[in-house]
């Protein structure tokens, strides 16, 4: 792989310095001039009837100058497929029914104690199985099972793999509901200037919250300005939410600034939690080790609303469909409405689920043919020729990063090196240490994950040579936090030719960035970074151009190197970009770049293998992680220290979901009963192990500097990985996650019964 | 949350005076970890705060000639770094040390850890009029009940959360408190009271009454002790159930013994069954299992939460075998 000059190295992160000495401002801490505080009323009930909101105690609190109930005008407009601004029925606790704008935030309280709701009560259910039965109440028109029918995906015939398979293999695993648990909740501060309106909120992608706010509040897109100040982490779950609708709307209805932060309970019972799933699968498998048919059948609850629950429904099926080279896969997703916490995106999309099992019962199936694990995976993972079979899409279409039919082969598939590189580092197949008291059992085990490499929607970036000689990078991408900011600043450089220093990042803004998808779906480095190096490689033709006037030299025998014009060839810097610049006949000089990412003839996914060493307590039951390793393929790395952070924290928050985190609600109430970080149980430093992560650093050809996806990756497949390590530990297979002190000391009193 | 007076008298008489001359209206505040939570969620409307971190005679530690005596409002972090307290009762400084986090024992108190009020999610949660709140209706029995109780509950089946109780109570301390009518000590054993004694509180102080102290007797020279507690979020959480366990061995033999259970009753839950057995025993035909199985013969465990039965039951057999160890 060709040596770069920024990208490759571990420049350090734009915004760190502001976070650490805490001069970064977060959304909720904006001020305004003459700004007021809003309050939320969440239902208390998880399906009714809003009859009517008595407001007239409310407004009459001192300091109150708006209410917002579902029986106003604004209150109709609907966004996000099936969701009001409020609206006259609730369908989970923690609905938003109401908002109030005061002069304190006390005020705002006690009006919103004021409101006086009368509620219909509705029969309600929150189990996805039970919501499906034919006698279940109807939460949304058209009943409760998403699209009126099952998403089907197919290749080959899997009745007859089954058929043709020695052994058939069978389990229902079980993936609760928790929440991505963000640090910072949700936040929006809301002004109108006549009737212009600018937003500032959590946003994760402003010309899409632009989108949303126009259609729910009528408002055109014009008269809509965004601005996504530093990011408090989300992982996904902060989108299509109303809080920023609440503002805006109470914002006109003041006539003042209005401000609106969700509580922490409020964040973990009406944020986005991630889809519950019940994965009924089924494997067909020759005595040689050999997989004739993977059958899966998958139950999630998407909750009150749909959210992302289509794409979530859709990813959870990639793992079964394409990890491993199988000529007869079949999946059967289905999506329940139900009165639950809407389920939303959170890191991975249902891939983390679909993965447990897949994982689980792959460990289980080399088990039962006597073949160790990895070798299994070796004998059958998909390789670089992608699935048997023939392509069926049209050629000339850009390839889908999830496919379904066979014939087309990855652009760059590293997934043997990774499990490779992976077992030697945590000393596969030598025996593990034992733990020095005799009830800490040790055990190790592994998954593999395949995942989308980056290509996602229409990017477009601009960049502009100012006098200065300095570059300014325009880009709608909001980095989240995870650094996207850094990574497409380092590409600008290498493909301008300038320090990274260089580079400013202007983004977040929607009047001022080009339009931009939200960064989603591991696709900022990949997609949002094809349009910056196209833009800046452009720029650098322009500015060629300029020299070679300005130099007397032709064009093809100048290149730009660390901001200098240089002679190609002998390197000789001729002058530096700033003088260039500051003669520059126009103010600057720009060049913009629209990229639709993908090609038509290869699949470009992410790969990965993970491995851990955990040992389990037989008189607590409680399991801890003690070393855990990460092997990559995302490609050519941009920044190695900011993806080694996005590895290590997407395995120790998936930690959570393997091990402790719920969202419980109670039955007979629908009531989320541990929306707090001391019951919601996150994985606290303490639980995190060392972590080794290795880069399989294949340079895809598609990709922007051959660099893949690596967001959602790393939290894909921890769950199997852990899961599958318990096993070896104690001989006991778990199927239901989080795997709790109670699950463990049950399974192993079942184990002592069997016995 | 509502708005409150925050008074900090500086003596005990001042601090009681404050406390019982608006009944109800009133409560009181030392290191706030549980308190403000609950001001915080509405579970209590106090109109006045009355602080006993002012109250000198409350704080420290104070070493006598056969015991010590622990200020109510000495922090739990204090508590867990005291090098001669750990010394010579090494199971309350394991107890504290596993309460919370750095931050939290730094101004959590022992009084308030032996006063604190049910963890329950139920009780926390402000949409249910729980009986602990003064309801009618106890949530916890046919609702979600994984981490409620397994022993001894009646009209609640909330748990005890506190730590430190246990193991004070393994070392046969005393709490000493102060109120209207003066000063009294009690058997720290006999200061809890479950549901169907006290339906808003958890202990059987009087309006106004204050903790003021634990005294501990110096151990005998042949005891030996052990704290242990299961979790789910191992460190940084309260009791799943724990176990504070001491004995005296004499030629071989075990002449004292006492098995105390955290969470998993409505008090700390003392195992006289377990107790009466080990008592007596030669050390060598100890038998930790039937043990466990006597500490836990009461146990009525309820839907979600039979696995604490087997929890408790190893905790139980894994404190007798350290204890014996040592």
């Amino acid at each position: 792989m060709a040596r770069l000059s920024v990208v490759g190295r571990s420049v350090v992160r734009r915004g760190l310095e502001e976070k650490l000495t805490g001069e970064a401002r977060y959304t909720a801490d904006l001020k305004l001039p003459g700004m007021l505080h809003a309050r939320v009323l969440l239902s208390p009930h998880p399906h009714a009837e809003v009859v009517s909101v008595d407001t007239s105690a409310a407004e009459a609190v001192p300091g109150v100058h708006a209410v917002f109930t579902p029986f106003d005008d604004e209150a109709s407009g609907l966004f996000a497929g099936d969701m009001r601004v409020l609206d006259t029925r609730v369908r989970f606790v923690g609905d938003e029914v109401a908002a109030v704008a005061a002069e304190t935030e006390e005020e705002a309280d006690r009006a919103i104690e004021l409101l006086g709701v009368e509620y219909r009560e509705l029969p309600f259910e929150t189990d996805a199985g039970k919501a499906l039965r034919p006698d279940a109440t109807d939460i949304h028109e058209g009943g409760n099972l998403w699209g009126g029918e099952p998403l089907v995906l197919e290749r080959g015939d899997v009745e007859a793999g089954l058929r043709e398979a020695d052994m058939v293999l069978e389990e229902t695993y079980v993936v609760a509901s928790h929440s991505a648990a963000p640090l910072e909740p949700r936040a929006a501060v809301a002004r109108w200037c006549e009737d212009r309106l600018t937003v500032w909120k959590t946003s994760r992608g402003v010309h899409q919250d632009r989108a949303h706010l126009s259609a729910a509040l009528g408002v055109p897109e014009e008269r809509i300005r965004v601005v996504g100040p530093h990011f408090g982490a989300g992982y996904g779950a902060k989108d299509e939410s109303r809080c920023a609708m609440l503002a805006a709307v109470l914002a006109r209805k003041a006539g003042r600034a209005v401000r609106l932060e969700y509580s922490r309970y409020q964040e973990f019972v009406a944020g986005r939690v991630r889809h519950g799933a019940v994965i009924e699968l089924k494997v067909g498998l020759k005595r040689s080790g050999e997989i004739t048919a993977i059958d899966n059948k998958t139950l999630m609850n998407t909750g009150a609303y749909l959210a992302s629950g289509a794409g979530e429904l859709r990813r959870a099926a990639q793992g079964g469909l394409y990890l491993y080279r199988c000529p007869n896969v079949r999946y059967e997703g289905r999506l329940a409405y139900t009165n639950s916490p809407v389920a939303g995106s959170y890191r991975g999309l249902g891939a983390p689920q679909g993965h447990f099992a897949v994982e689980a019962l792959m460990d289980q199936s080399a088990k039962s043919l006597g073949i160790d694990p990895v070798k299994f995976r070796l004998m059958n993972h998909v390789g670089l020729e992608g699935q048997l079979g023939r392509r069926t899409s049209p050629r000339d279409l850009v390839v889908d990063t999830q496919p379904v039919e066979g014939g087309i082969p990855f652009s760059s598939n590293g997934l043997r090196e990774c499990i490779l590189r992976g077992a030697e580092a945590i000393g596969w197949g030598t025996a593990v240490e034992e733990a020095v008291e005799p009830h800490l059992k040790r055990g190790v085990g592994m998954a593999t994950c395949i995942y989308r490499g980056g290509p996602g929607w229409e990017s477009t970036a601009r960049a502009v040579l100012q006098r200065d000689g300095k570059v300014d990078l325009h880009t709608g991408v909001v980095d989240v936090g995870q650094g996207s900011h850094t990574v497409l600043g380092q590409m600008a450089a290498e493909a301008f030719g300038c320090g990274y220093e260089e580079v400013r990042v202007v983004s977040g803004d929607s009047d001022v960035a080009p339009h931009s998808p939200i960064t989603a779906g591991s696709t900022a480095t990949f997609s949002a970074g094809l349009a910056v190096k196209e833009a800046s490689e452009k720029l650098r033709n322009g500015l060629l151009d300029m020299a070679s006037t300005y130099l007397e030299r032709a064009k093809d025998g100048l290149d730009v190197s660390e901001g200098f014009i240089v002679a190609k060839g002998s390197g000789e810097r001729l002058e530096s970009v700033a003088v260039l610049a500051s003669r520059m006949p126009g103010k600057f000089m720009d060049a913009e770049a629209s990229v639709v990412p993908g090609s038509a003839d290869y699949i470009v996914n992410s790969f990965a293998a993970h491995f851990a060493l955990v040992e389990v307590d037989l008189l607590t039951g409680s399991v801890s992680v003690v070393r855990y390793v990460a092997a990559h393929d995302s490609g050519r790395i941009i920044n190695p220290l900011a993806a080694v952070n996005q590895v290590e924290g997407g395995v120790s928050q998936t930690l959570g979901l393997t091990l402790s985190e719920e969202l419980v609600t109670d039955g007979a109430s629908g009531v989320t009963l541990n929306g707090s970080f001391l019951e919601h149980k996150c994985p606290t430093i303490g639980q995190y192990p060392e972590i080794e992560t290795i880069f399989v650093e294949t340079e895809d050809p598609i990709a922007p500097f051959g660099a893949k996806a690596l967001g959602e990756p790393p939290s894909v497949p921890v769950a199997a990985a852990v899961i599958n390590a318990v096993y070896n530990a104690v001989g006991v297979r778990f199927t239901e996650i989080p795997l709790t002190p109670d699950k463990v000391l049950e399974g192993l009193a079942r184990k002592v019964e069997a016995a | 949350m509502n708005p409150f007076e925050f008074v900090e008298p500086e003596s005990l008489e001042e601090a009681v005076s404050l406390l019982t001359k608006e009944p109800g209206r009133a409560e009181v505040i030392a290191g706030g970890t549980d308190l403000l939570s609950e001001l915080k969620d509405g579970l209590r409307r106090p109109e006045r705060l009355v602080s006993l971190m002012g109250v000198e005679e409350l704080g420290g530690v104070r070493w006598e000639r056969d015991r010590v005596w622990l200020g109510a409002s000495l922090t739990l972090g204090s508590l867990a770094e005291d090098e001669r307290l750990s010394g010579e009762y090494p199971i309350l400084a394991q107890a504290a040390r596993s309460i919370a986090t750095t931050q939290i024992r730094s101004v959590a108190t022992l009084g308030g850890n032996l006063c604190q009020r049910p963890r329950c999610w139920y009780y926390r949660h402000p949409g249910f009029p729980c009986y602990k709140k003064g309801g009618v209706h106890c949530y916890g029995v046919n609702g979600y009940n994984r981490n409620l109780a397994i022993l001894g509950h009646g009209a609640s089946v909330m748990v005890h959360p506190s730590d430190m109780a246990p193991a004070l109570i393994a070392m046969d301390a005393r709490l000493e408190s102060f109120g209207p009518r003066g000063r009294r000590t009690m058997a720290l054993e006999d200061f809890f009271a479950g549901p169907n004694e006290q339906q808003m509180q958890e202990h059987v102080l009087e309006r106004g009454e204050i903790v003021t102290g634990v005294f501990v007797s110096k151990p005998p020279s042949d005891a030996r002790s052990v704290f242990l507690k299961a979790q789910d979020r191992t460190g940084e959480d309260f009791a799943l159930a724990s176990v504070a366990a001491s004995a005296s061995v004499s030629d071989g033999a075990v002449t004292r013994a006492r098995m105390i259970l955290g969470g998993v009753a409505p008090v700390p839950y003392r195992s006289q069954k377990a107790e009466e057995y080990l008592v007596g025993q030669a050390v060598k035909e100890v038998e930790s299992s039937k043990a466990a199985e006597l500490a836990l013969c009461h146990a009525r465990p309820l839907r979600h939460n039979g696995f604490k039965v087997i929890l408790t039951k190893n905790l139980v057999r894994h404190a007798i075998e350290t204890i014996l160890k040592q």
